[in-house]
């Protein structure tokens, strides 16, 4: 049997044939960048989302950096816009995973084939946490000759700089751009488990039963304390992007502190306690 | 007789003391229809949630030799299951349909769904939410009939839908799915439905089984006269379990009282399903 028909397929593609915004979503943010880089209209060229500062600019960026480190971080870029307009899918996407079959009853179908629970719960999070950030290094890694084939055929200043290491710079931010899928597969287990224990639980409003509880706690210690705790840890759980994981996004910095952080192995220990009550709620929830 | 399913003081108490299935005994072997015949919250479903092991429950269950509170995911290898042959997920093609049973189930024909499905209306591009609800059920039908399965269980399959689709379900299932290996497992409360296709009957109620018999033993052991008012008197002196009156003639059912010494009242007949079951529940309250 294909791989593409292989039972684990099945129950990734079976999600995406549900929810297509995981796919339709990304596409639509590179369709964007590609717009973008087409019109000529350039974004900042600090954080190098892809986009065209002016060419005297970008000799000078390539000059001074090294076209490499130049072609790294435009995929860096590439990949963080996308990847913010995927991840917003996948957050809708896992609330919806175990309310709408109970919702429209379908449940009943999807529980008399020989498919159990914990493939089911894990399948969807393997969706989410490793589905779409990969699918979505592979769509900006493609995105980048895109964008230097237009530099190189319309900007004709930059051609001769335009060499070898354009391709060792995508390589490089390949490899860190999979390591950052691994990291936010470990990293956002909690925040995934979580959406899918509200999923699993609510009755009604699986985004209200989500973040409810996450609001009381904020106000309630602005309102005890004065100062933000426990949010501030979900906080940076949710945005470790400029703190924690912040290395992963800059290249040339040093990863392997980011995957020493005991906060990582804490929230994953956390993660999976939460799956398993997800599995366990799947199993017996019984209001069918 | 092979045991498909085996229930040996099966009891599920939900929380607070509340009984939905008190301690049953019963017995469903290879080749029958079953029909587990109830009215809404006598315990049915219960009974079928936790023979597909959707549920725990307390007492001996043996499905296919299996116990199905902790071999949910093997057993569904070999059982189906039909709640609602209407309702199968909205958004699904009826290609992909196709396409994730056979990636998921090792005993579906993909090439039988198909050419059912070629008699019917339903084309592999349709989504669900395109098709009627007959059409539905035919989909479902389709992906039924092509899993090897020697358990199909139904709960209340056809409730809401129109008497042609309902009666075409249980003429497909029999012509098509039955044989001496298959064995289906049905709850409804809609007795007539089902009541010519069953081998076996089992009436629950409150959750306990008040008539476990095959339908070949039912002339043995139930009859039911009609009468008029005159004979009335002698007829009630025979014990019947229950009576009904109806433009002046009054049908009595007897349980176990000999037919010879009905004959004398008039006609003599076995009860059907229906009849037997509202007498029971008549009795019963």
């Amino acid at each position: 049997m294909s791989l593409y028909r292989h039972k684990y397929a099945l129950l990734v593609r079976r999600e995406l044939w549900e929810h297509r915004s995981l796919f339709i979503a990304p596409l639509v943010a590179a369709w964007l960048l590609v717009l973008t880089v087409l019109l000529g209209a350039g974004f900042s060229a600090e954080r190098l989302v892809v986009g065209l500062p002016p060419p005297e600019e970008l000799r000078e960026m390539i000059n001074g950096q090294g076209l490499g480190h130049i072609a790294a971080s435009t995929l860096v870029g590439t990949t963080v816009f996308i990847g913010t307009i995927a991840g917003i899918a996948v957050l809708f996407f896992l609330l919806d995973a175990l309310y709408a079959e109970r919702k429209d009853r379908s449940i009943l179908f999807w529980k008399s084939m020989p498919v159990s629970d914990t493939e089911t719960v894990l399948a969807k999070l393997a969706v989410g946490l490793v589905v779409v950030p990969v699918g979505t290094v592979l769509l900006a890694t493609a995105l980048q000759p895109v964008a230097a084939a237009f530099l190189y055929l319309r900007m004709e200043t930059l051609r001769p700089l335009m060499d070898a290491s354009l391709f060792t710079g995508w390589i490089t931010g390949f490899g860190r751009m999979l390591l950052t899928c691994v990291f936010v597969g470990l990293w956002y287990l909690p925040v995934a488990a979580w959406l899918l224990l509200a999923s699993v639980v609510s009755r009604r409003l699986p985004m209200a039963v989500a973040f409810l509880p996450m609001a009381l706690i904020g106000m309630f210690e602005s309102i005890a304390f004065g100062r933000p705790y426990v949010s501030r840890v979900i906080g940076l759980r949710l945005l470790p992007w400029d703190s924690q994981a912040a290395p992963l996004l800059t290249p040339g910095q040093d990863i392997l502190g980011v995957f020493l952080d005991p906060e990582l192995w804490v929230g994953l220990a956390v993660g999976i306690v939460m799956v398993y009550i997800v599995i366990r709620l799947r199993r017996y929830r019984d209001d069918t | 007789m092979t045991a498909i399913i085996e229930a040996r003081g099966l009891t599920k108490r939900y929380g607070r003391g509340k009984v939905a299935v008190a301690g049953v005994d019963f017995t469903v072997g290879a080749g029958r229809i079953v029909g587990l015949i109830g009215r809404n919250g006598a315990g049915k479903t219960t009974v079928i949630k936790s023979v597909l092991g959707l549920t725990p429950y307390e007492g001996g269950l043996k499905v296919l030799g299996r116990d199905p509170a902790r071999e949910r995911d093997h057993l569904m290898r070999e059982v189906s299951f039909i709640a609602d042959v209407a309702v199968l997920p909205r958004w699904l093609k009826v290609r992909d349909a196709l396409r994730y049973v056979e990636g998921v189930h090792p005993a579906f024909n993909r090439e039988r769904a198909e050419s059912f499905l070629a008699a019917t209306e339903v084309k592999l591009s349709h989504k669900v939410r395109e098709l009627s609800k007959g059409m539905v059920t035919q989909l479902h039908l389709a992906l039924v009939l092509a899993i090897r399965a020697r358990l199909l269980v139904l709960d209340e399959p056809t409730l809401g839908l129109d008497l042609l689709v309902r009666r075409r379900f249980y003429d497909t299932l029999v012509n098509d799915y039955m044989d001496e290996e298959r064995t289906i497992l049905v709850t409804t409360h809609q007795v007539e439905e089902v009541e010519h296709l069953l081998t076996d009957v089992l009436f629950i109620e409150r959750g306990r089984i008040v008539l476990d018999s095959s339908i070949e033993d039912l002339p043995g052991r139930f009859a039911q006269v009609v009468v008029g008012p005159d004979r009335l008197e002698a007829a009630r002196a025979l014990g019947p379990f229950s009576e009904r009156t109806l433009f002046g003639r009054t049908a009595l059912f007897y349980d176990g009282v000999p037919r010879e010494r009905l004959r004398e009242l008039g006609e003599v007949g076995t009860p059907s399903i229906a009849d037997l079951f509202v007498a029971r529940m008549q009795e019963a309250a």
